[in-house]
């Protein structure tokens, strides 16, 4: 995990070099209304927990869980409401292995963007909601997807940045009856590295 | 205002038709579920459980080929056969006497089969057992073979011994296909074709030399396993029908003719392209209660007195609904009971 991090990091550090010698042309936006920003991300995903409220254990984290690491991407649009809230949508598509299987997650959501600092630097803070559809092996299941993030973004020219972002995604699986003792809650948290595209 | 209102109702009441509908998962575990009790993948693929001696188990593998599997280090040794065949052991043909394990490759049609054979303990010592037959199965773990000749005869033989002939069935069937329970107790079933082009079964139970023509409500399904409770005089098949037929009054020792009783409760077997294969059968071979893994890799119990069924996945240590057992071998002298897997290798089911 130290290892993504550090190229991700240093991934980013390279790309704000090569974008550096633009910087005394940046003018820095502050948006409005009807302010656009269109983001492709990607990234690893670290399974983080199932919460089993009729199962022992209760919790199960990491790699109890029988996750392995996998990766989440996403493409998502958003227009501005004010000069710091941002509504939208985004689509992702979230993979992870488990011992033998693969599992995969395709979410639509509705996405709030609250960008309190502006600037070459921003600091986007984002609560998601909407639903998944998810396969495992011969299973499928139509669920909620839930995920807050925060990010860090830096602007190398006008419109385009990069952007630095991890939080937590969780999708309850709720059964009810036979097989309400399965109901489980699942966390999982990305790490993503967007590129993002802004017009005022 | 009133038209956005209605519109977003309308939109919030079809997502949560789509999410009961779609998100009801209703045949299978909960994926979650599924994940946490997922079991490892052991790279050496479908494992065919052929012998065991003392803690070391031999199995046919299909990504490896003849294994031993050390049931203490929980590690697999692979046996070279490369020195003697260059074409792959057939699953079907590898089986063991007890002492000596039996093997060999697909042979081409009307020709002979050659079977290698090695002790147990003495794995280098690889040989030319007998090349007199065409082989159609062995029966793992038993000493069964089921052989045909030039005129579509077959019989049933023991590998270790193939002169050793146990019974015959006459030319004009097709398919048959060998079921063993034990070294003396196993099922032949072959069909022919009536006037309608429909299949028409035919069983035979026999018991070393004691065959008896079982007869069920229906002879269009193949059986895909068969349990005898030989303490307390029980049968029990399941056909690829999913019906339970059984008969609480049976005598192995006999070898007059038998008709059976079908059960109210069937069994959910999986799919499969070849729904006519056989179906490891889960027993210490000491009750009425005999398991079968069906539908959705769950264990189901079938008492062989009363034809009931019972789903008793969750009575196992081992997450059984995570692995499909594709082979069962009882160690009598431990009553130990292992599974051979598709991709998980073997487990220890009790």
């Amino acid at each position: 995990m130290k290892r993504v991090l550090s190229i991700l990091l240093i991934t980013m550090m390279a790309l704000t070099c090569i974008g550096a010698e633009d910087t005394s042309d940046i003018s820095i936006p502050n948006y409005s209304m009807g302010s656009q920003i269109f983001t492709f991300r990607f990234g690893p995903e670290v399974p983080t927990f199932m919460y089993r409220p009729s199962l022992s254990p209760t919790w199960l984290t990491f790699s109890d869980t029988h996750f392995k690491v996998g990766g989440y991407g996403s493409l998502s649009y958003q227009g501005f409401l004010s000069s710091h809230l941002a509504i939208g949508g985004e689509l992702g598509y979230l993979f992870d292995y488990d011992q033998s299987e693969l599992f995969t997650s395709v979410p639509l959501l509705a996405k709030l963007t609250y960008i309190p600092f502006q600037g070459t630097f921003e600091l986007p803070l984002s609560i998601s909601m909407g639903f998944a559809y998810n396969s495992y092996d011969e299973s499928s299941y139509l669920s909620l997807f839930t995920s807050a993030e925060v990010g860090l973004s830096y602007f190398f020219t006008e419109s385009w940045g990069f952007t630095l972002s991890g939080g937590l995604q969780v999708i309850p699986e709720i059964y009810f009856d036979d097989k309400a003792d399965q109901t489980t809650y699942t966390g999982f948290m990305p790490i993503t590295l967007a590129i993002s595209y802004r017009t005022n | 205002m009133k038209h956005i209102k209605r519109e977003s109702y309308i939109t919030l009441f079809l997502f949560g038709i789509i999410l009961l509908t779609v998100g009801c998962n209703l045949d299978y575990d909960g994926i979650f579920y599924q994940v946490s009790i997922s079991e490892e993948t052991v790279e050496v693929g479908q494992v065919y459980l052929a012998g065991i001696d003392s803690t070391t188990l031999f199995a046919y593998t299909t990504d490896v080929g003849m294994q031993s599997y050390d049931t203490v280090s929980e590690e697999w040794t692979e046996i070279d056969t490369s020195d003697h065949i260059s074409s792959n052991i057939l699953p079907s043909l590898v089986s063991s006497d007890g002492t000596n394990i039996y093997f060999s490759t697909r042979s081409d049609e009307g020709e002979n089969n050659k079977i290698y054979t090695f002790p147990m303990n003495d794995t280098d010592n690889i040989s030319v057992h007998n090349s007199d037959y065409d082989v159609i199965t062995f029966a793992a773990p038993f000493d069964l073979m089921l052989t045909k000749d030039s005129s579509d005869n077959y019989y049933v033989r023991r590998i270790s011994n193939p002169a050793t002939l146990l019974t015959t069935i006459p030319s004009g069937y097709e398919a048959v296909k060998l079921m063993a329970q034990s070294d003396d107790i196993f099922l032949l079933n072959a069909y022919t074709m009536d006037d309608d082009d429909e299949k028409e079964y035919d069983y035979f139970l026999c018991n070393g030399l004691n065959k008896s023509t079982l007869t069920l409500d229906s002879d269009e399904y193949s059986i895909r396993a068969f349990y005898v409770d030989e303490t307390n005089d029980n049968i029990a098949v399941i056909t690829s029908d999913e019906t339970v037929y059984y008969d609480n009054d049976f005598d192995i020792d006999s070898d007059t003719d038998f008709t059976f009783v079908e059960s109210d409760d069937t069994v959910s077997l999986e799919t499969t392209t070849v729904e006519d294969s056989a179906l490891p059968v889960i027993t210490d071979y000491s009750s009425a209660l005999f398991y079968i893994q069906g539908d959705n890799d769950y264990i189901y119990s079938i008492d062989s007195s009363t034809g009931e069924v019972e789903d008793v996945t969750d009575d196992y240590t081992v997450s059984v609904s995570s692995i499909t057992i594709i082979s069962y071998l009882y160690d009598d002298s431990t009553s130990t009971a292992y599974i051979g897997t598709i991709e998980n290798g073997v487990y220890e089911l009790y």
